[in-house]
């Protein structure tokens, strides 16, 4: 590809994210029929039978489309409530003038907190009369660079509301000022309120800078150590200097320190630490001459430990995990990537009750999964990847079970779904740790629910949603949304039309591209990548695979996906599809 | 053609009437959402932006007659919404000369994190270029039209597309390539 090509590329792949920030606020169809009406009035005088047979052909037209599935759902029934759907919700700042609303799950910020039960436990304690700033997004964006040892930053030149994804919080700018010059902003800050009760305390999520940034590495993406790091800088003759830290109260302890090595308009840093893994805050700051903070940006990341699940306990092969886990049995099994041999057993094996949904939570190095109890109940147990116990992690609900949990990359945050005996199923999200009421959104009579996972770096859930057993319609909820109806919550996500194929599961890809797994006529399964501009990548084709719901997985790395299917377990790299010639197994996952 | 009854149950009577709500409600679910965020892209504001797209839509069911054909429909629609997206922001230009002068802040800080400060640079640039050279932009790399679909939108000769389009890029690319 030339440069001339990866640039027209980037362009086009820049302007289609910002369209996506776009939302209609979908009552159009229904303001067009309403202008189209009172011109039809102006003229009924000379055409007096029009005016019935419109109405009546715009409403039939609304029918039609309506089947055509898909976004236009979205489009024909408005739900102002809806990501997506309504002004409401709109991206761009909130009106200034009133306080961010109090979150109770969903997101993970790096300071002082970094859960919705320590800002609960700093509530009890005591926090807001010790430490009355926390009620001040301003005057805690000002404490956070205290903490990170740049405290002359300490004029605050805007505060604002604002809406970032689906996350609702304010931004802090700080920087300097002075009398007969222009402001210098050198960070902003953005903050969300966590916690329930009267006095929810603000917390940061990351800070960002206009000349100095860290590229290449998501939010909360993994290093290990020792790890290069990269970004740009916009002043060449600045300073750059890049450090590790704890996230939450521990911020002021450095894990590791080092001074970029300048390039144009970018910088490198090689950094190296032995923290055990959690989460971290990466910081890189610019320095003038007079190494004066010119630029900062304080950004997320999980450190990767020794015992990593994601390298699995037999290391890599191959550029992905040299282990996957999966159901096997009724068992929760540890097997070979290669051969798709078990290698090891998680738990044991209970009479009348199997083993489903695996979900791995890579941070935590926990494998969760819905373990049947009876009849009609069943509960989420989890067990460690290493080996140990299984326990309970979500009991069933009175009268139902609970069951196919999907937890964040960053760890902390659940979502799963709850069906009572007598029918009626909800998608609930909380924390993991308990302790806070998680919020519960009830889904339309008479349809079933698939969680697939969170999209990375989102509090928003992926699930397939269907009615009576036909295909599935793609869904993502907004978990920051309050309780109510799942349809509210939730948007439909449009996918690319395979002719004679539809949608069996679905993932996002390191990068956070939507995957899809088709089953289309004759039994075989597409494996589709959805690129930029709605383009569809073709990553496999899986022949002899069933038309049931299909379980897909990345690995953390993104070199390699895990495809189940029909009791057979797919190992897809390099542009190759191999299957493997393991036990039965189910619900594999990296 | 859709077969629509009166109260009488009396089969297509107004058979001319009914296809132009059927076509307007099929066009509205394939191009309303991307007209929308073309005209965002002109007009920098959603809610104008929604308005003009539904002045389109009002004109594409006024002329349906003469339009008919669903491709033709669909190349009028993006006409229209070009042509009104230049109208408004000529109005809003006349609105702006009286509006108080921005405060000399650091805006596009705002979303500096990673990939969005990359975002909100190329915006920003967009919105610097002439409005020709902005049209063209949107319309090859977010609409994804040829060059004779962008001339026939604009109303304008493919040279003078292919112009456009160069001095375009070549502006947005100084924004871009330090950020690489």
């Amino acid at each position: 590809m030339t440069p001339y090509d990866d640039y027209e590329d980037r362009l086009r792949e820049v302007l289609l994210a910002e369209a996506e920030t776009v939302v209609p606020a979908g009552d159009g169809l229904t303001r067009i029929r309403e202008r189209v009406e009172r011109r039809r009035a102006r003229l009924r005088w000379l055409r007096p039978t029009v005016s019935l047979a419109a109405v009546a052909g715009v409403a039939a037209a609304a029918v039609l489309i309506g089947s055509v599935g898909g976004d236009v759902e979205q489009t024909l029934r408005p739900d102002p409530g809806t990501p997506g759907g309504g002004s409401a919700t709109a991206p761009g700042p909130m009106p200034t003038g009133t306080a961010a609303p109090a979150l109770t799950s969903g997101v993970t910020p790096i300071w002082p907190f970094t859960s919705v039960e320590a800002a609960q436990a700093w509530q009890a304690g005591g926090g807001p009369v010790a430490q009355p700033w926390s009620l001040d997004p301003a005057r805690t964006a000002a404490h956070f660079l205290v903490a990170l040892d740049a405290d002359a930053v300490s004029t605050v030149l805007s505060t604002k509301l604002e809406r970032l994804g689906a996350v609702p919080g304010v931004q802090v700018t700080l920087g300097y000022r002075a009398a007969g010059a222009p402001d210098r902003a050198v960070t902003v800050v953005h903050l969300v309120r966590l916690g329930t009760g009267p006095a929810p305390p603000y917390a940061v999520r990351f800070a960002g800078a206009y000349r100095l940034q860290v590229s290449g590495l998501p939010f909360f993406g993994f290093l290990h150590s020792p790890t290069t790091v990269r970004g740009t800088v916009r002043d060449t003759a600045a300073t750059v200097v890049v450090e590790l830290r704890r996230a939450g109260a521990a911020t002021g302890t450095r894990l590791a320190s080092a001074q970029a090595t300048p390039g144009a308009n970018a910088w490198t840093a090689r950094l190296a630490f032995s923290a055990a893994p959690g989460l971290a805050t990466l910081v890189a700051r610019s320095a003038g001459p007079d190494g004066r903070t010119e630029q900062l940006t304080a950004v997320p990341v999980r450190l990767r430990g020794p015992s990593r699940p994601a390298s699995g306990p037999g290391g890599s092969v191959g550029g992905y995990p040299a282990t996957f886990v999966a159901a096997v049995g009724g068992r929760v099994a540890v097997l070979d990537s290669g051969t798709g041999a078990v290698r090891r057993y998680l738990t044991d094996a209970q009479p009348g009750g199997g083993v489903a949904d695996l979900f791995l939570d890579t941070f935590g190095g926990r494998v969760y999964f819905t373990r049947g109890t009876g009849t009609c109940g069943a509960e989420v147990h989890s067990v460690p990847l290493t080996g140990g116990a299984e326990t309970v992690a979500i009991p069933a609900p009175a009268g139902g079970r609970s069951e196919n949990a999907v937890v964040t990359g960053e760890g902390g945050t659940v979502a799963y779904t709850t069906t009572a005996c007598s029918g009626g199923a909800a998608v609930v999200a909380g924390s993991l740790g308990g302790g806070v009421p998680a919020t519960s959104y009830p889904a339309p009579p008479g349809h079933s629910v698939r969680l697939l996972g969170y999209r990375p770096g989102t509090p928003q859930v992926l699930y397939l949603d269907s009615v009576g057993g036909a295909t599935g319609t793609l869904r993502l909820l907004d978990t920051t949304r309050p309780a109510g109806p799942l349809a509210t919550a939730s948007s439909v996500v449009p996918t690319p039309t395979q002719s004679g194929c539809h949608d069996l599961g679905a993932t996002y890809d390191p990068a956070g591209r939507l995957v899809l797994a088709a089953g289309c006529a004759g039994g075989t399964v597409r494996v589709l990548r959805v690129e930029v501009g709605n383009r569809v990548a073709v990553l496999a084709t899986v022949t002899g695979g069933s038309l049931g719901p299909v379980a897909l997985d990345w690995d953390p790395a993104g070199q390699a996906l895990l495809l189940g299917a029909d009791g057979h377990v797919s190992r897809l790299d390099g542009g190759r599809a191999t299957r493997l010639s393991g036990p039965v197994a189910t619900w594999p996952v990296w | 053609m859709t077969v629509v009854e009166d109260r009488r149950g009396r089969p297509a009577v107004h058979a001319v009437v009914s296809e132009a709500d059927v076509a307007i409600t099929e066009l509205y679910a394939a191009h309303y959402r991307s007209l929308v965020r073309i005209a965002t892209f002109l007009l920098h504001d959603v809610g104008s932006a929604e308005e003009v797209v539904q002045d389109a839509f009002v004109a594409v069911h006024g002329h349906w007659r003469r339009l008919r054909d669903p491709d033709k429909a669909a190349a009028y629609l993006r006409q229209a919404v070009v042509n009104r997206s230049r109208s408004r922001l000529r109005h809003l230009k006349v609105v702006d000369r009286h509006a108080p002068a921005a405060a000399p802040d650091a805006p596009s800080a705002e979303y500096g994190a990673i990939g969005a400060l990359e975002r909100t640079e190329v915006v920003a640039a967009l919105r610097r270029l002439p409005p020709r050279q902005r049209e063209v932009i949107v319309l090859r790399y977010y609409a994804d039209l040829s060059e004779a679909q962008i001339a026939d939108a604009m109303g304008i000769s493919p040279g003078a597309v292919k112009s456009h389009a160069s001095r375009g890029i070549a502006a947005l690319r100084t924004t871009l390539e330090p950020l690489s």
